[in-house]
C-alpha cells in the first residue's frame, strides 16, 4: 500500500473530522432518538415513531410529493435552459447577459419564495396588473397561483431559481465538448437543424451534465422554505413535515421529526448509491 | 468541549499512523461519542446554586455587577424598545445589573434547554426567558425550570396570586416557577365597514361565510387553535364543561361537532378552505390589503396600534366570542441551570415593579395589560395607572373583565393542532 504524503493525510483527516464525522454523530443521534433511545423524553428501544408515521401520517405521500416536485421544476429547469443554451449560447458566453443571467443565483431561497408570493398571490402584482388592464374585474378572480393546488408557486420559484444554474452548466458543456463544431459537422452532412439538436447536442450536453443534474436532484428533496410559504398545509415536503414534527407544540412529536429525517437520510443514500453507479458507468464508458 | 477534548486526546496519535488505525479510530471516537451523547441524557443535573434560603438582601448584592441574558421574542419592535430604551438602563442604573437580549421564543427556548439537558450542561446560556401556555407546558415535562422562587420577590406583594388567570397557565398551576409579566386575552378584529353585525356564535359565522364566501380562514399556529378552542367552548356549552385537566370522553364528543361544523363550510373559507396559512402574519396582512374580512390578535393593543400606523383601516374594531375571551398570562421563567440565578430574579422582581408594569401597559410605549391587581396597588400608583390614555379602536381590560375566561388544558391544544390537521386539512 502506497504511504500518504502529510498534505493529504491532514486534509483528509480534517474532511472526516469536520464534515463526515458531524454529519454521522447528527445521523446517529437522529436514529437514537426516533428508536427511543436519547432525548429527555425517551422511555428506552421502540418502534413506535415509526409506525405512528407511517400508520397516521403520509409520510409515504410526502415522500411521493417531494420526489415529483422536484422532478417536475427539474425537467422544467433542463426543458428552458437547454433551450436557451442552444438558441442563444453566444450571449451568455460573455457580456453583460453572463452577468445578468447569474443574478438569481444570488437570491437565497427565502427571498426568492417572498418575491414570488409578492408577485403571484391573489391580492399580488400580476393580480393588480391584470386588474388595472381590465382582463378581471375584481382583484380575488385571479388565479390561485400560491398554495394551490398544482403547487405552480413552488414550481415556478424552483424553476426561475435553478434555471442560471442550468444554462451556466450547459454553455459550459457547449463550449468545452465543441458542440458546435458537431453541429456545423451535422450540417455540412445534410442533417436539420433539428435532427441535429437533438441527435447530437442533447445526448452530448446531458449525458455529461448527469451526474451534476443527479445531484441537484437530491438537493432539491431538501427543499424547505419555498414549499412552506408557497405550498398548502397538506401535501407538505418532507423538510416542512420533519421540522413541523421537530417544532409543533407536541413534545412527542419530535421522535417522530427524527424519523422523518432518518428516512429521508435513507433515501438519499439510495440515490447516491445510484448516483455513484451512474458516475463509474460514464467513466468506464 | 467534550468534542474538542477527545480531539486533543486523539489528534497527536492519529498523524503517526496509518489510514487503516485512523479508520479505526474514528469507529472508537464515534462510538465514544454516541455513548457520551446517550449516557449524558440521563444524567439531569440539579441546579447548582440554591437561592431560597437566603434573603432578597443577599440576593441583590450577588446580582449586583453581573450580566443576565433573557430570550424573549423579538419579533415586536414596541416591546423591543420598551426593554432597549427603558428596562435596560434602569436595570443598570437601580441595581447594576446588565441585561442582555437574545432573540427566541417558544419552541427555540424549549429546544435550547432540551438540547442542554441532554448534553447534561450543567451552565446553560440563558438566565430568564418569556414563555407561556404550551411552552410552560413543555418545559415542565423536561423539567427545566428553577424554583419555586416567586415568593422571594418583592414586589409580588401587588400580585394576586389566587386570580385563576394567573394562577394557572394552560391549567397548569404555577407553584412559583413563573413570574407573571403580561395579561392578553383573544379577541377578533373586524372592519366595521364591511361586517356589519360581528358574527359571535359558530351559527352566525356560518351565515356570514355563505353570504360572504372566501372572507376568512384561520392560521395553523397558535392563534388559529386559539379560535378553534374558543368554539369548542361554545360547543360545549362553556368553559366550566371544559375546565379542569384533559378528558378525552368529552373533547371526542365536542371535537367531533366542530370538525364537522368546519368541514361543512371549509368550501366558504379562503380559497375554498384547501389551505390555511401557516401564522397569523399572513393573516393579518390580508386583512390589511382587504383580502380577508377577519383578523385574530392577543392583547389590548394589537388592533390599536395597527390602526394608527395605518395597517388596519380606521373602521376597525376589536370584539369578543360567545365562549368568553380565553385570557392567558405570560410569564418569566428562570431555567434550572441558569447560571445567574440571582440576577435573574432582580430582573423578574424589576419586570413586575409598579414602575416597569405602567410604562409597560402605556399605549405609547408597549400597550400591554398588566398583571398587577389595582386594588393591592398604593394610591400613588393607581393614579398612575389612571393617568394612561385611553383605547380607542381595542378592548381594554376593565371592558372584557367578566367575560374572561381560563385557558383549557394544554392536551386539547395538542389534541386541536392534530386533529385540525388530521380530520379536516387532511380530509380527503
Amino acid at each position: 500500500m502506497k504511504k500518504p504524503t502529510l498534505i493529504a493525510f491532514v486534509a483528509g483527516s480534517l474532511l472526516i473530522i469536520f464534515a463526515v464525522l458531524p454529519l454521522l454523530a447528527g445521523l446517529g443521534y437522529a436514529l437514537l432518538y426516533s428508536l427511543g433511545l436519547a432525548g429527555t423524553l425517551g422511555k428506552g428501544f421502540t418502534l413506535e415513531n415509526y409506525v405512528q408515521l407511517f400508520s397516521r401520517n403520509n409520510v409515504i405521500g410526502t415522500f411521493v410529493y417531494t420526489i415529483i416536485l422536484s422532478i417536475i421544476s427539474l425537467s422544467l429547469c433542463i426543458f428552458i435552459s437547454l433551450l436557451i443554451t442552444l438558441k442563444f449560447q453566444r450571449f451568455f458566453s460573455r457580456g453583460i447577459m453572463s452577468y445578468l443571467v447569474s443574478l438569481p443565483l444570488s437570491f437565497p431561497a427565502i427571498v426568492g419564495a417572498f418575491f414570488f408570493f409578492q408577485f403571484l398571490s391573489s391580492a399580488g402584482l400580476l393580480a393588480r396588473i391584470f386588474y388595472q388592464a381590465g382582463f378581471i374585474s375584481s382583484i380575488t378572480q385571479f388565479p390561485n397561483l400560491i398554495n394551490d393546488k398544482w403547487s405552480i408557486g413552488i414550481i415556478a420559484t424552483q424553476t426561475f431559481l435553478s434555471c442560471p444554474f442550468f444554462i451556466l452548466l450547459f454553455v459550459n458543456i457547449y463550449r468545452n465538448e465543441r458542440i458546435n463544431e458537431y453541429l456545423h459537422l451535422s450540417y455540412t452532412l445534410g442533417a436539420p437543424k433539428l435532427k441535429a439538436a437533438f441527435t447530437v447536442a442533447i445526448p452530448v450536453m446531458l449525458k455529461k451534465a448527469l451526474p451534476t443534474l443527479l445531484l441537484y436532484f437530491i438537493f432539491k428533496l431538501g427543499a424547505y422554505e419555498i414549499p412552506l410559504l408557497l405550498g398548502r398545509s397538506t401535501p407538505e415536503t418532507i423538510s416542512v413535515m420533519a421540522v413541523r414534527k421537530l417544532q409543533r407544540f407536541n413534545l412527542a412529536d419530535i421522535p417522530q421529526g427524527y424519523a422523518v429525517a432518518v428516512l429521508y437520510a435513507i433515501v438519499v443514500a439510495l440515490l447516491l448509491i445510484v448516483f455513484f453507479k451512474i458516475n463509474r458507468q460514464l467513466h468506464e464508458a | 468541549m467534550l468534542f474538542s477534548l477527545y480531539m486533543h486526546s486523539l489528534f497527536p496519535s492519529l498523524i503517526l499512523n496509518t489510514v487503516n488505525s485512523l479508520m479505526k479510530k474514528i469507529i472508537y471516537f464515534l462510538f465514544a461519542c454516541s455513548l457520551t451523547i446517550f449516557f449524558s441524557c440521563k444524567n439531569s443535573t440539579a441546579p447548582q446554586n440554591d437561592l431560597k434560603n437566603i434573603s432578597w438582601k443577599e440576593v441583590s448584592k450577588l446580582a449586583k455587577g453581573s450580566t443576565v441574558t433573557m430570550m424573549m421574542y423579538l419579533g415586536d419592535k414596541r416591546a423591543n424598545s420598551y426593554m432597549n430604551d427603558f428596562v435596560i438602563p434602569e436595570l443598570q442604573k437601580k441595581y447594576g445589573v446588565t441585561l442582555k437580549i437574545a432573540g427566541g421564543q417558544g419552541n427555540i427556548i424549549v429546544s435550547t434547554l432540551m438540547a442542554e439537558k441532554e448534553a447534561g450542561k450543567k451552565e446553560g446560556q440563558l438566565d430568564v426567558c418569556w414563555i407561556n401556555g404550551e411552552t410552560y407546558y413543555q418545559i415542565k415535562q423536561i423539567d427545566a425550570l428553577y424554583g419555586p422562587y416567586t415568593n422571594q420577590l418583592p414586589n409580588s406583594k401587588y400580585i394576586n396570586y389566587n386570580d385563576p388567570i394567573i394562577k394557572y397557565d394552560f391549567q397548569q398551576e404555577i407553584n412559583g416557577y413563573e413570574t407573571p409579566w403580561s395579561k392578553a386575552f383573544f379577541n377578533v378584529i373586524i372592519d366595521t365597514a364591511k361586517v356589519k353585525l360581528p358574527p359571535v356564535t359558530t351559527q352566525q359565522f356560518e351565515n356570514y361565510w355563505k353570504t360572504n364566501p372566501g372572507r376568512f380562514t384561520l392560521s395553523l399556529d397558535f392563534m388559529g387553535l386559539t379560535l378553534l378552542k374558543s368554539w369548542l367552548v361554545e360547543i360545549a356549552g362553556g368553559i366550566q364543561e371544559l375546565d379542569g385537566p384533559f378528558d378525552a370522553k368529552k373533547y371526542d364528543k365536542y371535537s367531533t361537532i366542530l370538525w364537522d361544523f368546519i368541514n361543512k363550510n371549509k368550501k366558504y373559507f379562503w380559497k375554498k378552505g384547501e389551505t390555511f396559512p401557516e401564522s397569523n402574519v399572513a393573516i393579518t396582512q390580508m386583512y390589511g390589503t382587504g383580502e380577508l374580512d377577519f383578523s385574530f390578535a392577543f392583547g389590548i393593543s394589537a388592533v390599536e396600534r395597527n390602526v394608527t400606523e395605518g395597517l388596519f383601516p380606521l373602521t376597525s374594531k376589536a370584539y369578543i366570542l360567545q365562549a368568553g375571551c380565553i385570557h392567558n398570562t405570560s410569564y418569566l421563567g428562570i431555567p434550572y441551570n441558569a447560571p445567574n440565578k440571582a440576577g435573574a430574579m432582580v430582573v423578574c422582581d424589576f419586570l413586575i415593579s409598579p414602575e416597569a408594569q405602567v410604562k409597560k401597559a402605556d399605549i405609547r410605549s408597549w400597550g400591554s395589560a398588566t398583571i398587577l391587581d389595582y386594588d393591592k396597588l398604593e394610591k400613588v400608583y393607581q393614579d398612575d395607572f389612571n393617568a394612561l390614555p385611553k383605547l380607542k379602536y381595542g378592548l381594554n381590560e376593565a371592558e372584557v373583565k367578566n367575560k374572561s375566561i381560563k385557558e383549557t388544558a394544554s392536551t386539547y391544544m395538542i389534541k386541536v393542532a392534530e386533529d385540525f390537521r388530521k380530520k379536516v386539512i387532511e380530509l380527503k
